[in-house]
């Protein structure tokens, strides 16, 4: 008996500092979102509009890792039994990605324009059994000067 | 071209259903499908446990007796020996009552716990701690004779069963042996009303065995009517969870060997002394 105390402690206290963590990250994520949206980002090859000349291009990038915490980790193996979608892993995806993101805009404050953006994701841990999944996003793209 | 500068759009991408009710909604819906299989399987158990002769049991946990002692470990007092040997002169008296079918192995271990159980292979193990509460022979005899009933129903078998299909199953539905034990109160709630009908039907066998031993059925519930006093605060939760409620159980004995015509004579004292601990 003990242990499933052990374990709905578990469950709980993921469930507490997972929700605190979350709250709080997003709106982190959309104080700096709101600071940082002047700045013009395209996932296009070419840049946009007449920028005249460029005296510098250089890669940029932002990574994040985040880890799931154990609520969000049981109700995804209570999820791998009936199928459908992973709610819990949407929010910690859609959090890494628009914190790589953020992190790369920081990286050059004083760029012109950011071209050529691309996301690329990896699960950390992965086939880990028992480990705790992490997720990775690293977000790089081409920062121009005029 | 214009360039409009836009926030991230998070209403397609996230979920925003409360993460609690997905989380109690799934759970409920696991824990029936478990419930199901395992009462199903429980029908199958009942049915595989006429096919195992006393014979294969034997064979089978065989090694099973020397575990249970090993795990006690230490040196045993001479009490504890000396009491040991006068238990199973009882059970030897008690077995020429009703046939089980196979030895009985009585194996005393010292423990806090008032407690005796049928494990597989013939092993009835008996903690020490039950000797604190019972302060006759028969009242002894009386949990003794209610194991023998259960090996006599081959109960210990049928919980044995359950217990393995439902880890094997828990393991099965969530494929983690740590989330397994979220399936735990399937487990307890099952037991509760599986026992309560084994329970009773090992108590109407040990009346039998009492009456047929000492010719009378003084003493029966004498274990049992010591733990349903409110006023004893005994270690008694962790045998009583799947036992029927004490005092129900007191007047259920009562109300059977009243059916049977059994009556309540003079009990013998008991053959321990004080504390064996």
């Amino acid at each position: 008996m003990w242990d499933l105390y052990f374990l709905i402690s578990l469950i709980v206290t993921g469930y507490i500092f997972g929700q605190i963590h979350e709250r709080r990250h997003y709106a982190s994520l959309k104080k700096r979102e709101l600071e940082m949206m002047k700045m013009v980002m395209t996932s296009s090859k070419r840049p946009l509009g007449e920028l005249g000349p460029i005296m510098e291009a250089k890669l940029v990038q932002g990574g994040v890792v985040i880890s799931v915490d154990y609520f969000k980790r049981i109700v995804t193996s209570l999820r791998n039994f009936f199928g459908g979608n992973i709610r819990g892993y949407e929010t910690l995806v859609d959090r890494a990605r628009r914190e790589a993101i953020l992190r790369l805009k920081e990286s050059c404050p004083d760029a012109t324009q950011i071209i050529n953006l691309r996301l690329e994701t990896s699960s950390i841990y992965k086939g880990r059994g028992n480990q705790i999944g992490s997720v990775e996003v690293l977000a790089y793209a081409t920062a121009l000067y005029t | 071209m214009q360039y409009h500068a836009k926030l991230p759009d998070d209403t397609p991408n996230v979920s925003h259903q409360n993460p609690v009710k997905e989380f109690l909604s799934l759970l409920a819906g696991l824990l029936a499908i478990v419930l199901f299989v395992y009462w199903i399987l429980g029908f199958f158990i009942d049915e595989a446990v006429e096919f195992i002769s006393p014979e294969m049991e034997i064979a089978i946990f065989e090694s099973l007796g020397e575990e249970i002692i090993a795990s006690q470990g230490g040196e045993r007092s001479d009490k504890i020996n000396k009491t040991e040997q006068h238990m199973r002169v009882l059970l030897d008296d008690l077995t020429a009552c009703m046939d089980v079918g196979y030895p009985i192995e009585l194996i005393f271990q010292q423990s806090d716990k008032a407690n005796a159980f049928a494990a597989p292979g013939g092993k009835m193990v008996v903690l020490s701690g039950l000797l604190k509460h019972v302060k006759s022979e028969n009242g002894l005899a009386f949990v003794v004779a209610h194991e023998l009933g259960h090996f006599k129903n081959r109960d210990h078998l049928r919980g044995l069963g359950r217990g393995v299909v439902l880890m094997a199953l828990s393991f099965l539905a969530t494929g983690n042996m740590h989330l397994s034990k979220v399936l735990v109160p399937v487990n307890a709630f099952q037991n509760a009303q599986f026992s309560q009908g084994r329970e009773s039907d090992a108590d109407e066998r040990a009346l039998d065995i009492i009456q047929c031993h000492y010719g009378h059925v003084g003493g029966a519930t004498e274990f049992f009517s010591k733990i349903s006093d409110p006023e004893d605060d005994l270690p008694f939760t962790h045998y009583f969870k799947t036992h029927p409620e004490a005092e129900a159980r007191v007047k259920a004995i009562q109300l059977l060997s009243q059916e049977k015509h059994y009556v309540e004579g003079e009990v013998k004292p008991a053959f321990w002394s004080g504390t064996i601990n």
